[in-house]
């Protein structure tokens, strides 16, 4: 019964402190055991710890990672594409969304095409960024802005298509210009699809930056990864994949206390 | 005495149309007139209720003099006859309130923020302390701080009410504001609507299909024929203000209107199933 309680949940309520507090027991049970396992399968001699390196292990490497600066430039590299590629694909895909929702012609025009883009496995572009671009910064900022665009443009579209018209006339007979319209109505109630889509596209983008990176680039965390990789260190490459996963979780989790900070609003957040 | 103060406000009329026809596009492309030959004046301070059955243009009436039926390339709408608001005002923002059946406030301010809306749209000073005493007026106080969706439909709709008040439009459109509500609070919030207009008497037409709800808030009642809409019937309610619900049940006026009104609808909705419309 707890554990469905928190399933729901999510997050922790006063009431169901105690409870919390059991299921993260469980949780880092769960953990150990995992972790155990992977250990107790080196240490008989089931898999070659050249192979699968173990974790007590990858935990001092992983140490060893997070104190050393030149991991921290190849971090900071990684979100730097990340978010210059989603800030300028993000604009750009709003404005497309918004003018295909508005713009009865445009979305008849240009459906197949935009949905063709969305079935498209987006990294299969990489060749041609990397082509076009070089294997820089820009090849990979180019990966995060073909995600942005596609996925803020959908995002937008869905945002424009369902803000209330009833809304809108309201305001207008109170006296409200179009640009106040815009701010009134139009930014408010897309607030909540766009924030959607920033953390879809975090994880999304993410992901593929650092592939990106392990093809082919000069810094970055796939750089890394992919040299590690290169020598055949396999504790190396393991802890760079849990700072990796580590730095996604971060950042959606930052997206999502910024989300429901501004969206406190909606119906839905009444349950939580 | 009451009914001595609409006769006399009557000469004033606020709001005259004039044969007004509406001819929208059917979903196959057909013309379909859904309003016709509409004639109908609102005196100064006087509740119009227009009742009619689904469909029949009633809605339409009212959002033609909001302005919120517009002609697109996609969807052509013709609209003829003539329609004058008499203020000396010449912004329709501030000439036209309308209130919907829908919630219309603004899901992401709170109730004050959504009774000063008006206000600050329109410049005024004091936008804050105004819609604090309008959210008292509305039994509201305390409420302020809450988002819509922490609030009852009734109370929604009372923050609705305040929003209309302190937009103070020469004129109300009321498009079955209280339709959504369950009965009980339907007819608490008529209760309360009769409770803030005797302070002030705006000047509404109110469009209902709930018979009693006409009979209770009218001064006049229109009763409208099915598509095409046309207006069959005009009547004087003559009851004296103010009204509630109890005392207006048991009289005989109220039977006598009702009987006639019910009428009205009856035969039109006979008209339209033997009709084989649609």
């Amino acid at each position: 019964m707890s554990l469905a309680a928190t399933q729901v949940g999510g997050a922790a309520k006063p009431v169901a402190g105690r409870s919390l507090a059991r299921t993260m027991m469980l949780h880092a049970v769960a953990i150990a055991l995992t972790l155990g396992l992977w250990q107790f399968v080196v240490a008989i001699g089931l898999a070659r710890e050249l192979v699968v390196s173990t974790p007590l292990r990858v935990a001092a490497e992983f140490f060893a990672v997070v104190v050393s600066p030149r991991t921290w430039s190849a971090v900071l590299v990684t979100i730097g594409e990340l978010v210059a590629g989603l800030l300028i694909g993000g604009a750009v895909g709003v404005v497309l969304g918004a003018a295909f929702a508005r713009v009865p012609l445009l979305d008849r025009m240009f459906k197949p095409l935009v949905l063709a883009l969305y079935t498209l496995p987006r990294l299969a572009l990489l060749p041609l960024f990397v082509v076009w671009l070089g294997l820089g910064v820009e090849s990979k900022i180019a990966v995060a802005v073909i995600h942005g665009v596609v996925l803020f443009m959908l995002g937008a579209y869905a945002a424009v298509s369902s803000i209330d018209t009833k809304l809108i006339e309201a305001c207008r007979l109170f006296g409200a210009s179009r640009l106040r319209l815009l701010a009134l109505v139009y930014v408010p109630s897309s607030v909540p699809y766009l924030l959607t889509t920033v953390r879809q596209a975090i994880g999304l983008a993410l992901g593929s930056v650092i592939v990106a990176e392990m093809t082919g680039a000069f810094a970055g965390m796939g750089f890394e990864l992919s040299r590690r990789l290169a020598q055949f260190d396999m504790t190396g490459v393991l802890a760079w994949v849990v700072l990796a996963s580590m730095l996604g979780l971060a950042l959606e989790r930052v997206a999502l206390t910024f989300e429901r900070r501004l969206t406190r609003w909606t119906p839905r957040q009444q349950d939580d | 005495m009451n009914i001595a103060i609409s006769k006399e406000v009557r000469l004033k009329p606020v709001l005259s149309i004039s044969h007004l026809s509406v001819k929208f596009t059917g979903g196959d492309g057909s013309p379909v007139l859904a309003v016709d030959d509409v004639s109908l004046s609102l005196a100064t301070g006087e509740i119009l209720c227009i009742v009619g059955p689904s469909g029949c243009g009633k809605s339409t009436v009212l959002n033609v003099v909001a302005g919120m039926v517009r002609s697109t390339p996609s969807a052509p709408v013709e609209i003829s006859g003539d329609f004058h608001i008499a203020t000396q005002a010449t912004l329709r923002s501030r000439q036209i309130g309308y209130m919907f059946q829908q919630d219309t406030l603004l899901p992401w301010k709170t109730a004050l923020q959504n009774v000063m809306l008006p206000l600050t749209l329109q410049g005024r000073p004091g936008a804050r302390e105004r819609a604090e005493e309008l959210l008292a007026l509305t039994g509201l106080e305390g409420f302020g701080g809450r988002f819509p969706k922490e609030l009852s439909g009734g109370m929604r709709k009372r923050v609705q009410m305040a929003q209309l008040l302190a937009q103070d439009p020469e004129i109300l459109l009321m498009d079955e504001p209280f339709g959504a509500l369950d009965a009980q609070t339907r007819a608490l919030m008529q209760q309360e609507f009769l409770r803030v207009w005797e302070r002030d008497r705006k000047s509404i037409v109110f469009v209902t299909h709930d018979l009693t709800e006409a009979i209770l808030l009218g001064d006049r009642i229109l009763s409208m024929s099915a598509r095409p809409g046309r207006i069959k019937r005009e009547v004087s309610v003559g009851i004296a203000r103010p009204r509630t619900v109890e005392s207006l049940v048991g009289s005989d006026r109220y039977a006598e209107l009702h009987h006639m009104l019910w009428a009205d609808l009856q035969a039109e909705a006979v008209r339209t199933l033997g009709g084989g419309v649609r």
